[in-house]
Parts: structure tokens; C-alpha cells; sequence
């Protein structure tokens, strides 16, 4: 599966170049929000949960969960190939209890030169807040970063669907 | 009770979608084809031509193949295997969530059959990813989902044979050669059941082709398609009267803004 997308929940693509402008990320809840992507990432840890629907077993994405996953930029994909159907939605994962713990951590997996630059962009962001200046390395980071966990992103869709398939013929065989 | 249940959806507006209280009260009704322009200010041919400018504009797709280490190449021509299908017409009387239905009885000018080729040996899909020897063809689409109609009209005739007769053709492209092709399929917002009918059955008749939906495709930053999710928003919120709370993920709305 080759379809480029930002594989990524509630992700701007221009956060592949790094820390997306202030009016791509308008609310205190998508800074934090992108703060746990990076710092996940950082940490090579998955911040999308999977959720599959076979349509054709007649399985489909609940209305209100596709209007809300379009709305929200949620990953939402439909695969398709030897007669097997499988809606794919990459929600993001709820935060956790220490959002700021969490950023720490990932801060460390850095180079140290950037740990404290970083590190006080994500903990501002992490709080809501919009960093005032953002190194271009930093900038850097995040985005190799983001890149990284997007086509991650990308192969768990792709997973997800030969599963599927897999399923699909070890039942047909076993018919 | 009521307030738990509307209060996930609640995550809904933060996209930045402004709703007045006026929206919100507004009973919602099925959109008719008078009313599409109304609700998108543009008419569907426009809008679909600025989707395909914002999904090729250089920061958008463009971007992400080249960050991807491919290339990207637009409005390419291409021959598909010469063939032809028996047409299948749907209505989608009841709006989007009432579904499309077999259109038993379609316009009698409505072409019986698709194929692949219309008076040219070629096509031109939007654009072609090739990644080493792997190619996505990509076709992008904005209709608004919410279009109702009926059985045996003619418009619906001419927008379904246009839209069933590329799809066809972008099948037979990829199902030539399956292990090295695929079509996606990028729309701004909701596919409309119709759409997505005629791709299911498409899909049943050219089995080897890998196909892909992607709903919401680039969507950021397109106003039309903003605009839509605003109503999409909005009818969640009025049906969501009656939703199961599981049913729009209450899990994620855990940290207030």
C-alpha cells in the first residue's frame, strides 16, 4: 500500500517540517495534543488506536464516528483488493495522566545538544501554550520525527488489511 | 443523560468550526440539489476543480510524495485495457444516512454500459505517485454528500455514467497489473453513498484491483470542505439525541480544552 498520506490523528502535514504555525494548531487542545504526538514519536510508541470494520461482512464505520473522524482529521481509510473490504480509522490514543512526564521522557531520546530547546518547546506546548521561537533544528527533529510515526501510521493500516485478508482465506480454506 | 451523550461530540467543534446557536437549532433536512450550492457557495463542478488545486498545490501532495521519495506527476495519460461493463445506477432518496439504492428504473438516455474509453483510447486520471516501480493513481472528488434524489433522473444519469465510466476505467488500469498498481480515491469530506456504491460494485467486477477510499483527504485548509464538516458536525450533534455514547468515541474527549 503506497497512497501517501499523513498516516497521523488530528496531525497537520506541515508538522512534517516541524511545528506546525499557531493558526494550524488554534486551540490549547490540539497543541497538547501535537506535544504527545511528538513526544511519542520521539519515543517510537504508536499515538493512533486502531479500529477496523470488515464491510464486506456487512461491518460498517458508525456514521457519527466517520462524520467525527472527517471532522477531526482522523485517518480514515477504506482498502480493498480480492474481495475483501476493510474500513481502517487510526483514532488518537486518549491522553495520558502526565502529559509533561511524558515529554520528558521523550526529550531524552534526543540529541543532547537539543534537549533543552526541545524539551521547553514541547513542555509549552504540552501546556497549551504557543512556543515563541523554534530553532530550526528543533524544527528539524520534530518533523523526521512525525515523518517517521506517520508512515509507521501507514503501515498499521496496511497490517491491519493483509490481517484481514489472511483471515478471509484461512476461513475460506477452512469452509 | 442528554447533556452526557451531546457532550462528545462536543470534540467536534473544537476543528474550529464556529457554530452559531442558530445552526445548532436548525432542524436538519436533506439537502436537494437546488440546495447544494446554497450550502457549499459554489457549484459542485468548481468545487471539485479547487479541491484538485489544493490537494496538487505544491505544500499539500506534492509535499508528501517528494518527502515519500517519489515522484509525482500530474494529469497523466493513460490507456486502460479497452472494455466495457453493464452500467448499475443508484438513487439515494433518504440523504446520506438513508444509504443509496439500486435505481431500478434509470433515465432511458442513460448509457447501459460503461467503458473504459470514451471517444479517445485514453484517460486522464488527476495524477499518478510512482514510488520506484510502484504507481497510485489518484482521482480527487468533492460532491457534497448529502445530495437526495430519486430514481429515472437524468442528471443523475449523466453524473453517475461519468463518474461509474472513469472509475471503470481506473479498475481496469490497476487490475492489469495488480501487484504494481493502485487507485486511490481522495474525497474533501464524506464519500456519498452513492459514490460508494458504485465503487463496491466496481470493486466486486474488477477483484485484482487494489483500491483505496480516503475520506477527508487533505482536507485541511479547504475551505468547501470545512464547511461540510461544519454541517457534518451539526447533524451529528442533532442525531446524536438518540446515539450511544461509544458510538462517537466519549474516550477521547477526556482532557478539556
Amino acid at each position: 500500500m503506497n497512497v501517501p498520506t499523513l498516516a497521523l490523528p488530528a496531525t497537520p502535514l506541515s508538522a512534517i517540517d516541524g511545528v506546525p504555525a499557531a493558526c494550524a494548531l488554534p486551540t490549547a487542545l490540539s497543541r497538547r495534543r501535537y506535544a504527545q504526538t511528538v513526544a511519542l514519536a520521539l519515543l517510537d510508541r504508536a499515538c493512533w488506536a486502531t479500529s477496523t470494520w470488515r464491510r464486506d461482512l456487512g461491518e460498517e464505520c458508525p456514521p457519527l464516528l466517520r462524520a467525527r473522524a472527517v471532522a477531526e482529521d482522523w485517518p480514515l481509510t477504506t482498502i480493498d483488493q480480492h474481495g475483501v473490504s476493510v474500513t481502517i480509522l487510526l483514532r488518537p490514543v486518549a491522553f495520558g495522566d502526565d502529559l509533561t512526564a511524558l515529554v520528558d521522557e521523550a526529550v531524552e531520546e534526543l540529541p543532547a545538544e537539543l534537549r533543552a530547546e526541545a524539551g521547553a518547546v514541547l513542555r509549552a506546548l504540552a501546556s497549551g501554550e504557543y512556543p515563541s521561537m523554534v530553532a530550526d533544528a528543533v524544527n528539524g527533529a520534530f518533523g523526521d520525527a512525525v515523518f517517521s510515526a506517520g508512515q509507521a501510521g501507514h503501515a498499521a493500516k496496511s497490517q491491519s488489511f493483509e490481517l484481514a485478508i489472511r483471515v478471509c482465506r484461512q476461513q475460506a480454506a477452512g469452509a | 443523560m442528554t447533556s452526557s451523550l451531546i457532550r462528545p461530540l462536543l470534540g467536534l467543534l473544537t476543528v474550529g468550526l464556529a457554530m452559531t446557536a442558530t445552526n445548532i437549532l436548525t432542524s436538519s433536512r436533506p439537502t436537494t440539489r437546488t440546495g447544494t450550492a446554497q450550502a457549499t457557495d459554489t457549484d459542485p463542478r468548481q468545487r471539485g476543480e479547487d479541491y484538485e488545486d489544493h490537494v496538487l498545490d505544491d505544500s499539500q501532495l506534492p509535499r508528501l510524495v517528494t518527502r515519500s521519495r517519489g515522484t509525482l506527476r500530474h494529469h497523466p495519460r493513460i490507456s486502460p485495457p479497452r472494455l466495457r461493463v453493464t452500467a448499475r445506477y443508484f438513487q439515494s432518496p433518504h440523504g446520506y444516512d438513508g444509504g443509496a439504492l439500486p435505481d431500478a428504473y434509470p433515465h432511458r438516455n442513460a448509457a447501459r454500459r460503461w467503458s473504459t474509453t470514451v471517444r479517445a483510447d485514453y484517460r486522464v486520471p488527476d495524477a499518478i505517485a510512482t514510488f520506484g516501480s510502484h504507481e497510485v493513481l489518484h482521482e480527487f472528488k468533492c460532491p457534497n454528500p448529502w445530495l437526495v434524489f430519486a430514481e429515472g433522473l437524468v442528471w443523475v444519469a449523466k453524473m453517475q455514467a461519468r463518474f461509474g465510466s472513469q472509475a471503470t476505467a481506473y479498475f481496469a488500469w490497476a487490475a492489469d497489473r495488480p501487484e504494481s498498481r493502485e487507485v486511490a480515491y481522495g474525497f474533501c469530506g464524506l464519500a456519498p453513498p452513492w459514490a460508494r456504491a458504485i465503487l463496491d460494485d466496481l470493486k466486486l467486477r474488477f477483484p485484482l484491483a487494489r483500491v483505496q477510499v480516503e475520506e477527508g483527504y487533505f482536507a485541511e485548509g479547504f475551505e468547501p470542505a470545512a464547511r461540510m464538516m461544519h454541517r457534518a458536525a451539526r447533524e451529528a450533534m442533532l442525531s446524536s439525541m438518540e446515539a450511544p455514547t461509544d458510538a462517537v468515541d466519549a474516550a477521547y474527549d477526556r482532557l478539556k480544552d
